[in-house]
């Protein structure tokens, strides 16, 4: 019997210090991606560095699949700037462009967006009974643009069985090749 | 090198190394072109000026003449461009509204000169826009292939809203 | 694909791509347009994996010239390492 579970076993052949080798060089992939992600949200400055954009509201100018970088530093808003907001009680975070700004003297600021493609304005996308937006709700400044990058977030987001199968087959994968 | 998926693997990845690298060059090439335009805006007329609900509204058009034919390059994938009225009022330090927006995908057709152009209303929070002075400026944000977003400000006019209602004839 | 024949390939995938790189960002330039760019070095890619993919016969022209083998009979009995490495096994 434990000979069959032996051969079953994809990694009953691999010695056990390899198993443990392997292990580390998956956990030092997964660390370096988040090193890299905890780097780049001090250098911005906002809490999600970087963006995927998942709507074709901002057609022809980003695409769903395209990746944004975002930024967040004190300067004030200004009309044009393309920023990522996420509303109340709504999940996924809005990239539109600001269409209206109102800067109090006390520094508060009232932001109206639209989106390029979209015929009016986002009153409609807010929660009920809000005409503005504030700073609080606004994630970042896109600043920089790699088009396409994106995609197979997309497909993750249209096939959420996708991604348990893509961490599973390279789970596997990482764990059990061996170094020749 | 050993296997025929090795082999694939490494020069597939070599090969988008080499795109990235040429993209990269795309991107600072853009430093090389010219990025000055000229442009001539100038107010046409206020054709409405009045308020609802206690808040002041304002149609303005303008005439834009511009050419931006030179700012197209390779790195270009569109421009936006749009036109601002910046204002102040007792109640805010600073507002800026677009009164114009303009999607420019191709050269062909970013020789502009337009007359009497309108699109959004301009409408203020409260009643500030009476007697105040405007200032239209012309905008343009450059979505490139890849790389830096960019906003650019050239060309400005003032102009001063009238110190009475101004009705529609059709309104 | 032996040994020499890999350092060949290596040799001819990254020329290959790179002067296709090149030769699409020059002419890309001139055009102004990217697209030509981008297709270039698809092109070089493609090019290469039909040239480097295959065990083509150029590749394989220094096989190693292993030693002969040499069949001595042993002090060590070979039947018995087979049944050892069984028993270490199971425990």
């Amino acid at each position: 019997m434990s000979e069959l579970i032996g051969k079953l076993n994809p990694f009953s052949n691999i010695p056990k210090y390899q198993i443990a080798q392997q292990i580390i060089n998956f956990g030092l992939i997964v660390s370096t991606a988040l090193m890299i992600w905890k780097f780049l949200m001090i250098a911005s400055g906002s809490e999600s560095p970087i963006v995927v954009v998942l709507s074709g509201s901002m057609k022809p100018a980003f695409e769903r699949g395209d990746l944004l970088y975002l930024d967040m530093n004190e300067g004030p808003f200004r009309v044009g700037e393309i920023v990522v907001f996420k509303i109340e009680g709504k999940e996924i975070p809005i990239v539109h462009r600001i269409l209206q700004i109102h800067e109090k003297s006390n520094g508060l600021v009232d932001i109206l967006t639209k989106g390029d493609n979209n015929p009016v304005d986002d009153r409609g996308l807010y929660a009920e009974g809000q005409l503005w937006l504030n700073r609080n709700h606004i994630i970042g400044r896109a600043r920089g643009y790699l088009p396409y990058v994106g995609m197979v977030t997309i497909m993750m987001h249209d096939f959420p069985q996708l991604k348990i199968f893509l961490v599973v087959v390279l789970a596997l994968f990482v764990l059990s090749t061996r170094e020749q | 090198m050993y296997s025929i998926t090795q082999r694939a693997n490494t020069i597939i990845c070599f090969g988008g190394m080499v795109l990235f690298g040429v993209l990269l060059l795309n991107v600072l090439s853009r430093a090389f072109f010219p990025n000055h335009v000229d442009v001539d805006i100038k107010l046409n007329s206020v054709t409405r000026l009045n308020k609802r609900n206690s808040i002041e509204y304002a149609e303005v058009h303008f005439d834009l003449q511009t050419d931006l034919r030179p700012l197209f390059n390779w790195n270009t994938k569109m421009l936006f461009l749009y036109v601002v009225a910046e204002y102040q009022t007792k109640q805010n330090v600073i507002s800026q509204e677009v009164l114009w927006d303009h999607i420019l995908m191709d050269k062909e057709k970013a020789n502009i000169d337009v007359k009497n152009i309108f699109k959004y209303y301009l409408v203020d929070q409260g009643l500030g826009l009476r007697n105040n002075t405007i200032n239209l400026t012309f905008n343009y944000n450059v979505i490139p292939i890849s790389g830096l977003l960019t906003r650019h400000k050239d060309g400005s006019h003032q102009f001063k809203l009238n110190d009475r209602y101004l009705l529609d004839k059709y309104y | 694909m032996d040994f020499e024949g890999q350092k060949y390939a290596e040799t001819v995938y990254q020329n290959t791509i790179i002067v296709f790189g090149i030769l699409g960002w020059i002419i890309g330039f001139y055009q102004q347009s990217f697209f030509i760019t981008f297709y270039a070095v698809a092109l070089g890619t493609i090019i290469s994996l039909i040239l480097c993919l295959p065990n083509w016969k150029m590749f394989c022209s220094n096989q190693l010239k292993w030693q002969p083998l040499n069949v001595e009979p042993t002090t060590s009995p070979t039947s018995t390492s087979p049944k050892l490495d069984s028993d270490k096994k199971r425990k």
